[in-house]
């Protein structure tokens, strides 16, 4: 077991390397270089693939942060494609040379989506479509989940014949999204690193990550514009006054500082949840991400109004926070298709209280 | 909950709780009190009182030189806890004997006046809260209550208001007067007012529901010995706020232990046990309600964790009322809604069964106690906006 890393100082210093990236206008290929530098990638690996092995509270630190500062989606796509591999890597396969080249800066392996159903195998080929994965413009490897005589994910080298990735403009501007078509792609058994119900308990946990992810951009993103729409509402005059002293503004933002302090409490609750493999931590994962994801757009809406005029413009910050909260409540679902994917579980849970 | 049961003491604590109120917990209370007489409810909250204090679990936030007093915040949290999840019944005609009276009487009182009143409340002494008045009661500091010094007497008149269960107190908290010249905070004084005095006139007060939970207190020329008064003359708004911090949290944590428990009438009222739904907004509508209820106590987990650190908790408390009051209104409204014409159809309420007993027409209107009472939600958004988000007072607000 590895000391655990103070939270707050990792806090501190994601924010400081992020912000001074953000001063400097830095590029995005900059950023990556600086977070590979830092070894980010490795916070919660396992000591043996050269990570820190930190609980997912230390990436769900880094996630808020990146988050706060709308960065593209990259280091999440390749930090949860890398705890995927993890759990195959003792054996020497492809999967430990990937991590390795990975934390050294020379790959960069992705994870697309969860949902086998989308890709199927017919004679070791490939055809289907998953739609809507972000940033995966730049990544050297892909994490595909398909279907064959049961669910297999298979690392592919990126570029593979007959796998395309097709980049669909979005209202976000602050990451790229990408369909990856698979017409006819050969997949070789050295590619396949989980099969069966392995592959489906790594499906479940790359599922789990990812919505806790999500949840973190929420929090992190959410605190940011309402920070920023608080230092507006003070500097702002009308009537003789700061417009954050109108009793009416000021109720609004402590309904969003409740809402947005309770998703954060959950948040943490499922960060622990996963770590610890604890009750029904992939539901709980589900549901930071539905709350979060919920206060999160709300916030974006309200930060528009409560800035007024200068809220509606291209300039100001408020629209490019509520494209990314909006973008990301619909990926691999619409809230409500999440909310019946977990119902079962939920009322489960909750009847079975009845019998006390 | 988290971070708390780190201990096999604890965990042992947890197993004793819990068996005692398997054993202990009157069966079929539910049945009983559902419809019942006030008469049938105070004598089965006197029993249950009784039962409480010889076990110890009444008091365990009580001090520790007091029967059943000094355990660690964290135990107390585990009592509030199994107290929940056994379905036991409220403790409501004693809750201000046992929180604001008592601990505002440790902190404040003389010896005299600690001796007289805290054995009397472990064998049942009620006290009641004067605190509230027509005119007086987001902003309590501007209260009318009079006053007057005679000799070894303060003779009080005025009128007080909202005060739960008022009607069966042996005792009142009661916030005077006696000071109009300077700051209105500056000038309240606290005393301790024998509800039997002469000149008392108790009212219950009927709720949209039809229970009597509140009552008025009409005061003219009753006469308080002066040694009834706690703290110094003028110095009651200080000890008030004792007073209306002393649940730190175990009452809110005993709700939402309880709302959490009490899931499974939702599921009921929508007439779907087996977990599957059919009408896709209810499923939904349902969903976002549960995951609230876990986030509400995710926050609530976060400020008792600060609690027993010692930490200030600031305005959190405003934070974990608000979602609480908003939870709570959703469940019931939800609960009303897909009840359907059953919901309208009155039938006897479950006296001491909380705020989610599935009586869902009644649920939902109780739920507005917890959106008005004890600071209603539009002070805690001043609270919270305030001194939580840094936002400037309008310039009219405290003055």
């Amino acid at each position: 077991m590895q000391d655990l890393l103070n939270l707050v100082e990792l806090q501190d210093s994601a924010r400081q390397v992020l912000g001074r990236a953000r001063e400097r206008g830095a590029p995005e290929a900059d950023l990556w270089g600086t977070l590979i530098e830092l070894g980010w990638l490795g916070v919660c690996l396992p000591a043996e693939n050269g990570g820190l092995g930190q609980p997912f509270a230390a990436l769900a630190t880094l996630y808020q942060e990146l988050g706060r500062v709308l960065a593209p989606h990259d280091f999440v796509g390749v930090s949860i494609c890398l705890s995927a591999l993890a759990g195959v890597a003792g054996d020497g396969c492809v999967a430990r040379e990937t991590i390795a080249q990975t934390l050294a800066g020379a790959a960069r392996p992705m994870c697309t989506g969860t949902l086998p159903r989308e890709i199927k195998a017919v004679d070791g080929r490939l055809r289907g479509v998953i739609r809507g994965v972000l940033d995966v413009g730049a990544a050297s490897h892909l994490l595909v989940p398909f279907e064959a005589a049961g669910p297999v994910l298979a690392l592919l080298k990126i570029p593979h014949p007959g796998l395309s990735i097709v980049r669909r403009p979005t209202w976000d501007l602050t990451r790229r999204l990408f369909d990856v078509v698979a017409e006819d792609a050969a997949v070789e058994p050295r590619d396949v690193v989980f099969e069966g119900a392995a592959a489906t308990a790594v499906m479940k946990m790359t599922e789990a990550q990812l919505n806790l992810a999500l949840a973190c951009d929420a929090v992190g993103g959410s605190e940011a514009i309402f920070g920023e729409t608080l230092l507006y509402m003070q500097s702002r005059h009308q009537f003789g006054r700061p417009i954050a002293s109108f009793q009416a503004l000021k109720h609004r933002c402590a309904d969003l500082a409740t809402e947005m302090s309770a998703s954060g409490a959950l948040l943490i609750a499922g960060c622990d949840a996963l770590s610890m493999l604890q009750g029904d931590w992939e539901s709980r994962a589900a549901c930071s991400r539905l709350y979060a994801g919920e206060v999160y757009r709300r916030v974006t809406e309200e930060a528009i109004q409560l800035h007024g005029g200068i809220g509606f413009t291209w300039e100001h910050q408020c629209h490019r926070y509520l494209k990314r909260a909006r973008l990301n409540e619909v990926l691999g679902g619409t809230p409500e298709q999440r909310k019946d994917a977990l119902a079962p579980a939920l009322f489960r849970g909750a009847a079975s209280n009845a019998a006390v | 909950m988290r971070n708390m049961s780190s201990h096999s003491t604890t965990a042992q604590f947890r197993e004793e709780v819990r068996g005692w109120l398997t054993a202990n917990v009157p069966a079929g209370w539910r049945e009983r009190m559902t419809g019942a007489t006030t008469e049938a409810f105070i004598a089965s909250q006197r029993e249950w009182m009784k039962k409480l204090v010889g076990a110890a679990y009444a008091t365990s936030h009580w001090s520790k030189e007091w029967p059943g007093g000094g355990r660690p915040l964290a135990e107390q949290m585990i009592i509030a806890e199994e107290m929940a999840r056994a379905d036991a019944p409220r403790l409501l005609l004693y809750f201000i004997s046992l929180y604001h009276a008592a601990l505002t009487l440790m902190e404040w009182g003389t010896e005299e006046q600690k001796l007289r009143h805290l054995p009397a409340i472990l064998k049942g002494e009620i006290w009641c809260q004067g605190f509230s008045e027509p005119n007086a009661g987001s902003d309590l500091a501007s209260l009318k209550t009079r006053a007057e010094r005679h000799g070894d007497y303060y003779v009080v008149n005025g009128q007080k208001i909202w005060s739960t269960l008022g009607q069966y107190a042996d005792y009142c908290l009661l916030l005077v007067r006696t000071d109009s010249t300077g700051p209105k905070q500056a000038g309240i004084t606290y005393l301790l007012l024998d509800t039997k005095s002469a000149g008392i006139v108790r009212r219950p007060i009927r709720q949209m529901t039809g229970d009597e939970e509140f009552a008025e207190i009409f005061l003219e020329n009753v006469k308080v010995p002066v040694a009834n008064r706690l703290g110094d003359e003028n110095a009651g708004w200080r000890i008030a706020q004792t007073t209306l911090t002393s649940e730190r949290g175990l009452t809110i944590l005993e709700l939402c232990e309880r709302l959490y428990c009490a899931r499974w009438r939702l599921l009921c009222a929508m007439g779907e046990e087996d977990g599957v739904v059919q009408d896709d907004q209810s499923r939904r509508e349902a969903v976002d309600v549960f995951i609230r209820i876990d986030a509400l106590r995710a926050l609530l987990n976060d400020m008792m964790v600060k609690l027993m650190a010692g930490e200030d908790i600031g305005g959190s408390a405003s934070f974990v009322k608000l979602m609480y009051a908003a939870v709570l209104r959703e469940f019931s409204a939800l609960g009303e809604r897909v009840g359907g014409l059953q919901a309208q159809i009155s039938s006897g309420f479950t006296l001491g069964g909380g705020y989610e007993t599935g009586n869902w027409a009644i649920d939902f209107m109780n739920s507005y106690q917890w959106t008005i009472a004890g600071g209603s939600n539009e002070v805690q958004r001043n609270i919270v906006a305030e001194r939580i988000l840094g936002m400037p007072r309008e310039k009219w607000f405290g003055s």
